[in-house]
């Protein structure tokens, strides 16, 4: 990146954002959540970025928060402060520090030499491993002693960290929540005296959070969600009473959250022995007439492709998850990627037409999740929930979203074509808009069997040539006419962002919407306009919006957590024609916004 | 292939009758088996059971996966499901799960089930959900031409197999038992009414009940002859309570013996659900949506998350 570029971003960046990076095993995520919670508490709105090794125990470990008076698109990106557990934290993320930024790493106790440090920032040895060991006999507090000497040196009250760290080793007993709080304390104590004044750290005890009244603030109810929680809570105001899933990185919270909620709400939850007994029982529950869910990442999607294509040809409503993570094959579990939209869209042999969404944000994955029940219920279509890594962990602080529960079904399809003009029952009645109307076990009139082979209106095997056009053009049909609705009233399925005169777009999908709103304010600061386009409904395309979007612009940058442009290629194939600009990365992280602003400022010739 | 599309039942007229219902009101479409085939005497054995006990077609869902008993569903008047290859149980354990209220019997081959499906057993077993397994078994691949099947004897030549086959069978009784299942029956299509007593009861067990069913292939391995000369009948002397018992018939035996090999009650899945869950009152009520109770608890949930 441009020394220029970062130089001009960070100087209209507010809040702060702080790096915690150690070890797994470490606590640096721990820390992170307490660090995020505590200041959430406060009044701040928070987002967090985390990413870790795949193994339970050691490799490199990273927490970043970043906190604001206002709401944030994104947690990635340079940090202002470095809290550094060991030697190879200060090694591995000093180049993410700005210049005339803080790091704060563990003294050596040993004697031995300081790891080197970049000049243009403020390095302070603390003491957090010789504190948590001599002090308290007990190495693991040493993430509390570091937690303590951050809200110090930021110059804020300890209490709410205090009551979170009570509430979190509370099921490990009183003499774990006593040690953790007293190293809380020694490193609080140990930062009043060493860490008073250091530059940015100060910055957040000069300001009055939110930037609201306090009774204002007292008002607001906030929620720190993740996104994988924020789905779980929309899959369950939407409607979901039926989920079974497979453990699988990074989705697993989400079969934990609905084992644990859903029972309440009278729904069922099972976990299967592989994914294709997840999303089968699924089909099963869903044919019983009871919204259904899994949730998987790209390995488990691969293997319920087969019935994807049985859902699509049975037209049974299901919702399947996939919480994105880099591939291909068993890949970086616990890093994220954008690489699975070719799948989610194309996936399975035959034409088998179905739903893709995929969320922007941690607040939309609630509002996606709460909408995509009654899409599948009233289309009788499986809808794929494209979610990612880098968007179902990270948290992000939202005002409580509108409980608004409600049941999905509506008719199934009864309104649309209740029976044969000589009143016999169809089940696949070949409609103007191909819905039929669809009657579960329990109701006598109704009778029938679901197939996978091709069939007639009957559901009866049929394997004429005329039979299969007609069936393949009802079922496609179905999509061609959610593809019309969400053009005629797409505000639910697309975010804008940006000057509507700008020269210059920006267009995406999923979670690197927030880096790409940033981006796009950074630019409006140097003088140069972008509007921007992030698409949540990616099958059926709802190609006239975007046309309408690329009208008037130069050159339209799209970034992609992937290395082919799958998205780019996608709108080509749908006949989305413009100056589209690739923006493409394959590492496993997400965008910080000066990336995508470097993009942006090149095209625009800046 | 050609189906004759048999008129389909019509809205009004289903349901719990007047009159008693007669085999002739279970029958779904004309099966498309071949002439002889021993799954035409499950067919018969089913329509028997239902008959007995007049249950309501609209209360019935049957599940299958792919293969010659793939059909199954369509040839019974019933709620119907013919999913994909291998994957029947996954199905049937969710539409139980979701729907406790209504009868659920599965149906699959021995490729189906104990080849590209055989994951899914021994989970559908500790599972012991209320539903019903046919294994359909004539140890051979009839729909894709006469393949060797996981049950097919060492030895056998098929096309896939022109030397012999060379894996060992499995004994789909004695997997069942081991795995835990708590209902474990053999039937012979040949022995139609003993076959329609065993589905009787297995349908009647509270709990995950199994199923073997000894189904000759006429086209492409045709068992019936000694399959007839081995098969006999489970007498009294043998106690279904007994473990031991039940694996020493299914493993030690001479000959076929048909019966019930294994029957012991244990809860359920949902049983152990609705003991285990904190707050299992919706789910016991199966009250799934409620909204001013849904709107409460969701309140509620986002409260307990809250920050401030």
């Amino acid at each position: 990146m441009g020394t220029a570029v970062t130089a001009r971003a960070v100087a209209r960046r507010q809040g702060m954002t702080i790096r915690v990076a150690g070890e797994s095993g470490e606590g640096v995520i721990t820390a992170g959540e307490m660090l995020s919670w505590a200041l959430a508490r406060a009044g701040w709105w928070v987002s967090t970025f985390r990413t870790y090794p795949a193994e339970i125990k050691g490799g490199p470990c990273m927490f970043q928060l970043r906190v604001d008076r206002k709401p944030l698109d994104t947690a990635f990106g340079q940090a202002d402060v470095l809290i550094a557990f060991n030697d190879e934290a200060v090694e591995l993320h000093q180049q993410a520090v700005r210049p005339g930024g803080v790091l704060l790493y563990d003294r050596h106790s040993d004697g031995s030499a300081p790891p080197s440090v970049r000049s243009d920032i403020t390095a302070r040895a603390v003491p957090f491993s010789e504190v948590a060991s001599q002090q308290l006999q007990n190495r693991l507090t040493k993430n509390m002693v570091a937690l303590g000497a951050t809200y110090a040196a930021m110059g804020l009250p300890l209490d709410s960290v205090r009551e979170f760290v009570a509430r979190r080793f509370a099921s490990k007993g009183q003499a774990v929540v006593d040690v953790n709080t007293r190293a809380l304390e020694l490193g609080y104590e140990l930062a009043r005296v060493q860490l008073q004044g250091l530059g940015p750290l100060s910055s957040l005890s000069e300001a009055e959070p939110d930037g609201a009244s306090a009774l204002a603030r007292r008002e607001t109810r906030r929620v720190l969600l993740s996104g994988n929680q924020a789905l779980c809570l929309g899959a369950i105001a939407g409607g979901c009473r039926y989920y079974a899933g497979y453990p699988i990185t990074p989705a697993s919270d989400i079969l934990e959250f609905m084992a644990q909620h859903l029972p309440a709400f009278g729904g069922v939850v099972v976990q299967t022995e592989d994914e294709m007994a997840a999303l089968g029982s699924a089909l099963g529950a869903s044919f019983g007439g009871v919204p259904a869910m899994t949730a998987t990442s790209g390995p488990g999607l691969s293997l319920m492709v087969e019935l994807i294509g049985l859902a699509v040809m049975s037209e049974l409503p299901v919702v399947v998850v996939d919480v994105q993570r880099a591939g291909p094959s068993t890949g970086m579990p616990t890093k994220t990627e954008q690489g699975d939209l070719n799948l989610a869209v194309y996936a399975g042999h035959g034409e088998a037409p179905r739903v893709v969404v995929a969320p922007v944000s941690v607040r939309d994955c609630y509002d996606v999740a709460s909408r995509v029940f009654r899409l599948a219920e009233r289309y009788q279509v499986p809808v794929v929930v494209l979610s990612e890594l880098a968007l179902a962990q990270r948290t992000e602080t939202i005002d409580l979203p509108p409980v608004q529960p409600q049941a999905p079904v509506e008719d199934r399809g009864r309104l649309e074509a209740a029976a044969a003009p000589n009143g016999e029952y169809r089940r696949y009645l070949d409609t103007e808009g191909g819905i039929s109307w669809r009657t579960i076990p329990g109701e006598p009139g109704g009778l029938h069997v679901i197939t996978g082979l091709e069939h007639d209106e009957f559901g009866h095997p049929n394997y004429d040539p005329d039979m299969h056009r007609r069936m393949s053009e009802k079922r496609m049909r179905k999509l061609e006419r959610l593809q019309r609705e969400v053009e005629d009233n797409p505000s639910e399925w697309v975010e804008r962002f940006g000057s509507p005169q700008a020269r210059i777009g920006l267009l995406g999908w999923g979670s690197t919407y927030g880096a790409a709103r940033e981006a796009a304010r950074m630019a409006e600061e140097m003088g140069v306009a972008v509007r921007g386009l992030w698409v949540k409904m990616l099958s059926p395309l709802p190609a006239g919006v975007v046309r309408e979007f690329l009208a008037g612009l130069d050159a339209v940058v799209v970034p992609e957590l992937n290395m082919s442009g799958q998205f780019l290629r996608y709108l080509r194939a749908m006949g989305v024609e413009g100056p589209l600009v690739g923006l493409g990365k394959q590492e496993g992280l997400p965008f910080a916004p000066e990336e995508i602003l470097e993009r942006v400022l090149e095209v625009a010739g800046r | 292939m050609s189906v004759t599309a048999v008129p389909s039942p019509k809205v009004a007229g289903d349901g719990p009758a007047a009159q008693p219902l007669k085999p002739a009101d279970y029958k779904g479409i004309k099966p498309i088996w071949c002439p002889g085939c021993g799954d035409y005497g499950i067919l018969n054995a089913v329509v028997q059971v239902l008959v007995r006990n007049q249950m309501d077609p609209s209360r019935l869902a049957i599940v299958s996966g792919i293969g010659c008993s793939g059909r199954f569903p369509a040839f019974v008047r019933s709620y119907g499901f013919h999913s994909v290859h291998g994957r029947v149980l996954p199905v049937a354990t969710g539409l139980k799960l979701a729907r406790p209220d209504l009868t659920v019997i599965a149906v699959g081959g021995d490729g189906d089930g104990l080849a590209i499906g055989m994951g899914h057993l021994p989970h559908a077993i500790r599972r012991n959900v209320d539903i019903t397994y046919l294994l359909f078994d004539n140890h051979i691949y009839g729909l894709t031409k006469g393949q060797p099947s996981p049950t097919t004897e060492v030895g056998h030549t098929t096309h896939a197999s022109p030397y012999g086959v060379a894996e060992y069978p499995l004994n789909p009784l004695a997997l069942a038992l081991v795995a835990g299942a708590t209902f474990v029956a053999r039937g012979f299509s040949s022995h139609t009414k003993h076959l329609a007593d065993v589905i009787e009861a297995a349908i009647r067990h509270r709990g995950f009940s199994f199923v073997q069913i000894m189904t000759p292939c006429v086209t492409f391995y045709d068992t019936y002859k000694v399959w007839k000369e081995q098969a006999w009948e489970i007498g009294p002397d043998h106690d279904p309570s007994s473990f031991e018992a039940a694996l020493r018939l299914a493993t030690q035996a001479q000959g076929l013996p048909i019966g019930i090999f294994y029957r012991v009650e244990k809860p359920t899945y949902l049983d152990r659900l609705l003991e285990s869950v904190k707050d299992g009152q919706r789910l016991k009520e199966g009250r799934r949506y409620d909204p001013g109770d849904d709107a409460r608890r969701l309140s509620a949930l986002l409260e307990r998350m809250a920050v401030r």
